[in-house]
């Protein structure tokens, strides 16, 4: 038979098993798993098992079968679930995935199971140390026994049914959505011409269907936080395990859903800030005793729905952050000026450790030294449609706020006329929008600033930064405040056109490459406009 | 002729004859309405809306160092599996088939693949990664 059409299927579904191993497996071994986490772990082994079996994957069947015996042995209680078997069990994970992507690309390598197989089959627990030790509690339960490999789901009468779809599915879906949003632009400007009462009423009502439609589809992309999620505990648990340090890592909402192409650019940052809580945050047992801190330092991811924004906190109780020294720090490296400095509130001064250049010296360790800096963090935020904040205390610990749209591919935007095209910014980048009197203008050396809500801005000519000629200035200057490289600043434009809704379509190649521009879209009229990506504009 | 994946959409540019593969060009259209780009190089003159996707526009003379192409010129659309862009050029003369190599003197700019005895001539084969990766390097400085 060929099993062929139902590669893809085993693909997914053994790297669901596999996620959910992974964080199970660190949870167990920090001893916050439960009984039931210890049976979903051998369950998970067991399905799959039973599916490489089924499809004729001999090797992983068999790797899964030494692992999912070791398990056995635990639930038997004739081991007791120490680091060692984390440490193999996560072994083993790692060697299975690399077999179920050889499924994937259909590549045809033998992979060397033996080593570890040996080492799964005759683990022995080390003499008693130090190490944190799960017991697991397995008065099995007579509720409990593996489900068969294909019958794992439970099946209730009332629960709803469910389909797979590819995800280029839900792309094309949401770009037919799109181009949908664009059309209804232009029958409405077509309507605003004609002034024909049947063709407005028709448009609204076009107008309200393709709303439900958007937010259907939306609902559609949105996947749970979960999963991402799974991999963090991970990469916390080795990190810290590589330089000595005790971490408790929670991870809060999981169920929350964002749409999965946030989701998927969210893991690069997530996975940075992490690495730096564990790496500079928090501070070492020993310091932490002497400071008179539990031993193990604290982490929590904490995701949460805030009407139409998805919030993912990252807080650790680590030493915090003192904002004298990294505004003192930033002058010393030329990156503001001492005036600027003096005059920073402590969240601004927070923020400029995500300022291109800005670094600690400890924060070159290799550890967190990827190459991706803090810059590229807020960055990526901000290209999402999203913000950065970071509130912290000295001593206490530090808070990384993350605040994101539901979905990236139709956003609200400011059009905002120029002197030789308009230009869209996303609404999120957008503080304040304001008409400035000349008269309230005035000069430091070069730079040209005015005064708002009792702070000075600097301001700037959006036409003169994307290298247009100025356009028509009148007595009062519309412009809008955002943030440039952590700084607030007031960007003068020729004047408003409005906040609309648009369908972002990518730039593709080569004007990809080019800085500043974070998309395209036309509008209702046929007009090409460009997206700022306000993070990268300077 | 008997056009074949060897064939090559022939075009001019300050005189000199092109060519592109058949299969990398998408449409051949008149210039078309278009917006300016922000930052743009002298080569870029703008961008289009070409049936739904946003499509940059590339002088190719600007670029190869050989002038500005003449008004109205034609714009030849890659298929978007190359890149979004057309390539705007004085005109298109038509399709060539090859027929064996052309001198093996190059200019050492990098945009020219090979050259190529054709039915029409001689033809200098764009190198069109060349000319994508020289467009991104100076669209990121």
């Amino acid at each position: 038979m060929d099993m062929s059409p139902y590669r893809n299927l085993f693909v997914s579904e053994s790297r669901e098993h596999l996620r959910a191993f992974s964080e199970l497996i660190v949870k167990l071994e920090q001893g916050s798993g439960s009984r039931e986490d210890m049976y979903a772990l051998f369950r998970s082994a067991h399905s799959l098992k039973g599916m490489a079996a089924s499809m004729g994957y001999g090797d992983i069947a068999e790797l899964s079968h030494t692992i999912e015996d070791l398990l056995d042995r635990v639930r038997k209680e004739e081991l007791i679930f120490d680091t060692g078997i984390a440490d193999l069990l996560l072994e083993g994970a790692d060697l299975l995935e690399v077999m179920i992507a050889d499924v994937s690309t259909e590549l045809q390598t033998a992979r060397d199971t033996g080593d570890l197989a040996r080492r799964l089959a005759t683990y022995r627990p080390a003499a008693a140390g130090g190490v944190p030790e799960f017991v697991a509690d397995v008065k099995s339960p007579a509720s409990y026994s593996p489900s068969p490999a294909t019958g794992e789901r439970d099946s209730h009468d009332d629960a709803p049914q469910t389909v797979r779809v590819r995800t280029e599915v839900l792309d094309n879906l949401i770009n037919i959505t799109g181009e949908l949003i664009t059309n209804k632009h232009r029958l409405l400007t077509v309507g605003k011409e004609l002034e024909s009462a049947p063709l407005d009423e028709a448009t609204v009502e076009l107008s309200r269907l393709l709303r439900d439609l958007h937010s259907e589809i939306v609902l559609v992309r949105l996947i749970p936080f979960a999963a991402v999620a799974d991999r963090f505990p991970r990469v916390v648990r080795d990190l810290a395990k590589k330089i000595g340090k005790e971490v408790v890592f929670e991870v809060e909402g999981k169920e929350i859903e964002l749409d999965r192409g946030i989701l998927d650019e969210l893991v690069d940052p997530l996975v940075h800030i992490l690495r730096n809580a564990v790496d500079h945050a928090l501070e070492t047992p020993a310091e932490r005793e002497a400071c008179g801190k539990p031993s193990p330092g604290k982490i929590r991811l904490v995701v949460r729905r805030q009407k139409d924004q998805v919030v993912v906190v990252v807080e650790d109780d680590g030493r915090g952050m003192d904002p004298a020294r990294l505004v003192d720090l930033a002058i010393e490296k030329g990156l503001v000026g001492p005036e600027a400095g003096r005059l920073m509130a402590p969240g601004e001064a927070f923020m400029l450790t995500c300022l291109p250049g800005f670094s600690t010296a400890r924060e070159v360790t290799g550890v967190s030294g990827r190459g991706v800096g803090m810059d590229a963090v807020r960055s990526t935020i901000q290209t999402l449609g999203g913000n950065m904040a970071i509130e912290s205390e000295l001593g206490k610990g530090s808070r990384f706020i993350l605040r994101l749209p539901l979905t990236i591919a139709i956003i609200n935007v400011l059009l905002v006329r120029l002197s030789l095209i308009a230009v869209a910014i996303p609404v999120t980048n957008v503080q304040r929008t304001l008409e400035l009197k000349r008269s309230l203008i005035y000069k430091r050396g070069r730079q040209a600033l005015f005064d708002l809500d009792g702070e000075q801005l600097p301001l700037l000519s959006l036409n003169r930064i994307l290298g247009f000629p100025h356009g028509d200035a009148g007595e009062l200057l519309p412009l809008f405040v955002c943030e440039l490289k952590g700084r607030r600043v007031g960007l003068v434009v020729d004047s408003f056109i409005g906040q609309q809704e648009i369908f972002v379509k990518p730039l593709g190649r080569p004007l990809a490459s080019m800085k500043g521009l974070g998309g395209g879209a036309v509008l209702g009229n046929g007009e090409v406009v460009f997206i700022l990506d306000v993070a990268n504009l300077l | 002729m008997n056009v074949t994946s060897r064939g090559f959409i022939v075009f001019a540019v300050k005189g000199e004859r092109y060519g592109l593969p058949l299969r990398v060009v998408a449409e051949v259209r008149e210039p078309s309405r278009s917006v300016p780009v922000p930052r743009a190089p002298e080569f870029l003159c703008g961008a289009m809306n070409a049936h739904g996707r946003l499509v940059a526009i590339l002088d190719l003379a600007r670029l190869l160092g050989c002038g500005k192409t003449t008004s109205p010129g034609t714009f030849l659309v890659l298929d978007h599996s190359i890149a979004n862009l057309a390539l705007w050029v004085d005109g298109v003369e038509g399709f060539a088939a090859e027929e064996g190599e052309g001198s093996a003197d190059l200019p050492d700019n990098g945009f020219i693949a090979r050259e190529v005895q054709s039915d029409r001539g001689v033809l200098k084969l764009l190198a069109l990664d060349n000319v994508l990766k020289k467009m991104e390097e100076v669209f990121k400085q």
